[in-house]
């Protein structure tokens, strides 16, 4: 891996420590996680705790007749009627249209999907539990399964919801500029079908939740894998009869989230439902059989694009079609709707565009709900926009890359207001695709190309770029009609009677490592000794509210949260300080874990004994204690775009289908980076996760509605010698409205490769006239797809 | 994913394992690696009552050097193939096999016994023994009987072990020297099932033996590919078409109907084996 210039000595407002702001440090999670003496919710020991098996549905679609217990072990299973003082879920959005449905935590008279839980078995161990799971009986009337999206929106198709009247949880349209202009305009008009298949998240960790009634504190302690801790404490008071101060959720080490915990399941409520009325712990540990059976699934979207450019290739109108496969649920708390809204906003991407037509479906299918997974919406949008500029290129003649650029918004435009009226605050978006053909080297990739390979593997190369809403505020929430609005973090810095720190945050961190680069932050305002910072998180009764690590949000929303608390604090600290050092507070510098005075110094040690322990010491009108709390929202609502332009070099075998990547580029602009090894390491995982986007991963559904990848070893996921080294340059533009010009990248990495590997197959394939719409591109796909070029062409092929 | 409860005994000789075996109550499988064994136990596609571990049997450990064969124990360990810690009988296409089968950890654990007993027609080791014309050692209370692997491998996952026998060893006819093989293999992703697989094994004066897994319930050997490869004696790019049209033939004469996809991915495979072989 290659880093270049982090750029934070350009940052305004950040000066240079070697622990601050800017600084690569190793994170202080490595350790634990390198021993593996991490807390997981599995590791977690308690007396007498038992273990949950859910005896799902095998069945896409039907009603459930009869459900037989044996009465030997009645007692261990929990059916929906069991269930008591708890709600099914009903996730409610502001969407105009939304069409709302009941997802009981326990099915009781349907099922909708393969996989949905119907009862809840207790056993001594997991073994004992999936026992008794095998020994319940349920008899169903099979009804047919509704698997295809588009033959759902047929008015003979079966109904999920019978109320509904048909299958369409929401249907939307956006329209600005003049598409029938363009249209009449155009000398170039693309077409294209493109697919992104259903996929899974597959964090390390899968779900997990253990639940017990504490009696002593009268409250209900709820240990959960999720990225969210504080929303769930507010999902479980909305679902149980149970007051917030009754429940304490704490989410210990989290192994991945990605999105898919960011949801508060059934499962989940249904074991905390249970446990408050035993008398033992109870726990539920996903397998990844469940996983892929139930956890949300992602992407399934496809989309009809018709674009229309002029002779040279600017895109003068784009009009596309959006469908979702959103499965049978809405799950708590946003639904499906996210991203057909972000579907639509995003497919302009980086392009000035001036007309624009979006319609599109979000249809119910009995299969998993789809849910939030790194990029939401955008590998679909990127997809769809970088094809389709790569397929103008090809029909004008020119290199993509050049009509990417030319295409693209440029730094003089900005701050620009994109047609779907997403406000692109700043950076230079043609630049990140010039550095990324640099990185390739593109004359030397054309030239191989064209020398040919002596096992006759064809060479391609190819880009996609996006830009990244990140970090966005209320206000952009509002628009997305969500029912919960998570346009700020809050944070706590307490600085001890030692001088030592705590940082109480309501983020979560789950991989981010923010227990180091919120600890930098503090450094970089407090000057206090980075090994004397603590970081605390993902517990609802010792942080304060916060709403969670999603959406690209954490390192601008909590750092400018602790960069806030830190800054109270440090007004406190001189305060007391300069009681002691006989000056003006704002005379007191707090550095080195030390305030100096014009005549003096005490260490911070002493102030926090002050503060602390001797009140007599404080001013006359200071309180005692160093504690702090501070919520942050950014200046702006409307979030700070990072952008970037990722490029791969490919080989792929015209005998077999596959596909070998041979170099990859990602060239990014997050403004300002707190910490280079966690941004790349960001970048790395992301582009792991598109290659297995674009490659491998994918849940594909049989006619009945049965899934058929529901173990890895038909689920497959990149794994490191599928991930190539990745290249990385950064480019650093400050964000103008966060703190220290920050902006969120977490799940960038993820956006661009399946369109930039798709991309690269297409300009490998382009001498047989193949090309690949569809992800994951996997060998029958290319041959399908070399075949039906080779039928088209007659067998000699060639560009059309 | 946790198995069904069964009851489990380590058996210390082949004696001791049948004597199990014949007490025990309800059904009753042997385990040696447990690769795959294992996970279909977790996902309770079987649900034996006990199961009888046969990975420390000595007489199931061992190799044996013979005049014109070697013979391999049914225990020995991918991995000990791979790090040439068993004799070879093959010019060394099992160490590269070895290789390439699933991952390290899979092939610390699991056993070429194992493998052959399973019979599943995508693993490496049916069609490469197939390919060297191997013969299975199997044992029971009733004695010894050996079954040439073609006959051992009766169908999709399915083999002539009559209940309570074991694979105790595979036979290998030790090679000529001039012996040569080819292997080529398509799996999506490094240690996955493959989805073509073709072992071709060329010994001078004798039809070659090229062999194509992952296209029928068993391997198939490729009789008239084998014909046309004993024909030549260096690799050609023109065979290509040759070799397709051979194998378009054999494969109608397996009942086997490829779809393009597969017609296309069993070409290359099958050609590709053949050029290592011929270029070895």
């Amino acid at each position: 891996m290659r880093t270049q210039e982090a750029g934070v000595d350009s940052t305004p407002g950040a000066r240079r420590s070697d622990k601050g702001v800017g600084a690569a440090l190793q994170r202080k999670e490595d350790k634990r996680h390198l021993f593996g003496r991490g807390q997981f919710t599995c590791d977690l020991r308690f007396p007498n705790l038992h273990d949950v098996a859910f005896l799902r549905s095998p069945i896409a679609h039907g009603r459930i007749v009869r459900i037989d217990v044996p009465e030997a072990v009645r007692k261990q299973v929990i059916l929906a009627a069991d269930l008591k003082g708890a709600q099914a879920i009903r996730a409610v959005t502001d969407a105009p249209g939304f069409k709302a449905a009941d997802y009981p935590l326990l099915a009781f008279d349907k099922v909708l999907f393969v996989g949905q839980p119907i009862a809840l078995c207790i056993g001594r161990t997991r073994a004992e539990a999936e026992d008794i799971a095998q020994q319940i009986e349920v008899e169903f009337e099979e009804l047919p399964a509704v698997v295809d999206m588009l033959a759902a929106l047929e008015p003979s198709s079966p109904l999920l919801h019978d109320s509904w009247g048909d299958n369409l949880y929401l249907a939307r349209e956006f329209e600005a500029g003049d598409i029938e202009q363009a249209r009449e305009a155009a000398t170039v008009v693309i077409e294209r079908e493109y697919r992104l298949n259903r996929q899974a998240g597959v964090p390390m960790e899968g779900r997990a939740a253990l639940a017990f009634w504490d009696e002593r504190l009268d409250e209900l302690v709820f240990y959960n894998s999720t990225q969210m801790p504080h929303q769930v404490r507010y999902a479980l008071s909305l679902h149980l009869d149970l007051e917030e101060r009754q429940i304490h959720v704490i989410a210990p080490d989290v192994g991945g989230g990605f999105g898919i915990k960011n949801i508060v399941y059934p499962e989940e409520i249904a074991v905390a439902a249970v446990a408050r009325h035993l008398r033992y712990p109870l726990r539920w540990i996903e397998d990844r059989r469940e996983h892929l059976l139930s956890s949300i699934h992602c992407r399934d979207t496809l989309y009809n694009v018709k674009a229309y450019a002029d002779v040279n290739g600017r895109v003068l109108g784009l009009d596309v079609e959006v469908r979702v496969d959103a499965g049978a649920y809405a799950t708590w708390p946003n639904g499906p709707n996210m991203e057909l809204g972000m579907a639509i906003k995003n497919v302009p991407g980086p392009y000035r565009i001036s007309a624009y037509r979006a319609r599109g479906w979000t249809v119910a299918t009995n299969k998993s709900p789809i849910g939030p997974y790194r990029g939401v919406a955008r590998p679909g949008a990127c997809f769809c926009i970088e094809r389709t500029i790569d397929e103008i290129a090809r029909a004008v003649g020119r290199e993509p890359h050049k009509v990417r650029m030319e295409n693209m918004v440029t730094p003089d435009l900005m701050p620009y207001r994109s047609v779907t009226s997403m406000l692109y605050d700043n950076g230079d978006y043609p630049q990140s695709v010039e550095k990324a053909v640099d990185l390739l080297d593109l004359p030397a990739v054309r030239e191989r190309q064209a020398r040919g390979e002596p096992d006759g593997r064809l060479i391609g190369i190819g880009f996609a770029s996006y830009t990244e809403q990140t970090a966005h505020g209320c206000g952009e929430w509002i628009t997305r009609g969500v029912p919960i609005i998570p346009g700020y973090e809050s944070a706590t810095a307490r600085l001890l009677s030692d001088g030592s720190l705590h940082l109480l945050v309501g983020i979560q961190s789950h991989g981010q490592g923010l227990e180091t680069t919120l600890a930098q932050v503090a450094h970089q305002e407090l000057g206090i000794d980075f090994d004397r910072i603590s970081v605390r998180h993902g517990d609802s009764s010792l942080c304060p509210f916060g709403m969670g690590t999603f959406a690209s949000r954490s390192m601008v929303m909590s750092g400018g949260a602790v960069a806030k608390a830190c800054r109270i604090l440090k007004g406190r600290i001189q305060a007391v300080a300069a009681q002691m050092l006989q000056c003006a507070p704002n005379e007191v510098e707090v550095r080195n874990d030390r305030a100096f005075g014009p005549n003096g110094d005490v260490s911070l040690r002493e102030v926090g004994q002050v503060a602390y322990v001797r009140q007599e010491g404080l001013p006359r009108d200071g309180s005692p204690t160093l504690d702090v709390n501070a919520t942050y929202s950014p200046a702006i609502d409307t979030g700070v775009f990072c952008y970037s332009t990722h490029g791969v070099v490919v080989a792929v075998d015209p005998d077999t289908g596959y596909v070998e990547i041979l170099d990859y580029a990602v060239v990014e602009d997050c403004g300002t980076i707190v910490n280079p090894l966690i941004v790349d390491g960001q970048i790395v995982g992301g582009v792991a996760q598109g290659i297995g986007n674009a490659l491998y991963e994918e849940i594909p559904y049989d006619e009945h509605g049965q899934p058929l990848a529901t173990t890895l070893a038909d689920y497959l996921l990149p794994g490191s010698t599928e991930v190539p080294e990745i290249k990385i340059a950064h480019m650093c533009t400050p964000a103008e409205h966060t703190e220290y010009g920050m902006k969120g990248m977490g799940e960038g990495g993820a956006i661009s490769p399946p369109a930039a590997i798709a991309n690269a197959v297409r300009d490998a394939l382009a001498g047989l006239g193949a090309e690949l719409c569809e992800t994951p591109i996997t060998p029958r796909r290319v041959l399908q797809a070399i075949h039906i070029a080779e039928n088209r062409n007659g067998v000699s092929g060639g560009e059309s | 994913m946790k198995p069904a409860p069964f009851s489990y005994s380590r058996a210390e000789t082949l004696d001791d394992a049948f004597r199990i075996f014949a007490a025990a109550d309800g059904e009753a499988k042997y385990l040696a690696g447990g690769q795959t064994l294992g996970p279909m136990l977790n996902l309770r596609l079987t649900q034996p009552d006990a199961l009888i571990d046969i990975a420390r049997v000595a007489e199931l450990r061992r190799a044996e050097e013979r005049p014109s064969s070697i013979v391999l124990g049914a225990a020995v360990r991918h991995a000990e193939i791979e790090d040439g810690l068993v004799p070879d009988a093959s010019n060394g296409l099992m160490r590269r096999t070895a290789r390439g089968l699933a991952y390290r950890a899979v092939r610390n654990r699991g056993t070429l016994g194992g493998s052959l007993a399973h019979a599943d027609p995508v693993a490496e080791w049916p069609n490469v023994l197939t390919a060297l014309n191997a013969v299975i050692l199997l044992r029971s209370i009733d004695g010894m009987r050996s079954v040439p692997i073609r006959e051992f491998l009766i169908g999709y996952l399915t083999t002539g072990l009559e209940p309570g026998e074991i694979l105790v060893g595979v036979e290998i006819p030790r090679p000529a020297r001039s012996q040569r093989a080819g292997i080529s293999k398509l799996c999506r992703k490094a240690g996955e099932f493959a989805h073509s697989l073709a072992v071709t094994v060329i010994q001078d004066s004798q039809p070659a033996r090229c062999v194509l897994g992952c296209a029928a319930s068993t391997p198939i050997l490729l009789t008239r590919v084998g014909a046309l490869v004993a024909s030549v004696s260096a690799w050609n790019a023109d065979m290509r078409s040759d070799i397709r049209a051979a194998l378009e033939e054999d494969l109608r004469e397996a009942g086997v109907e490829p779809d393009p996809f597969e017609a296309r991915t069993h070409a290359a495979t099958v050609s590709r084996s053949i050029m290592e072989a011929l270029s070895a």
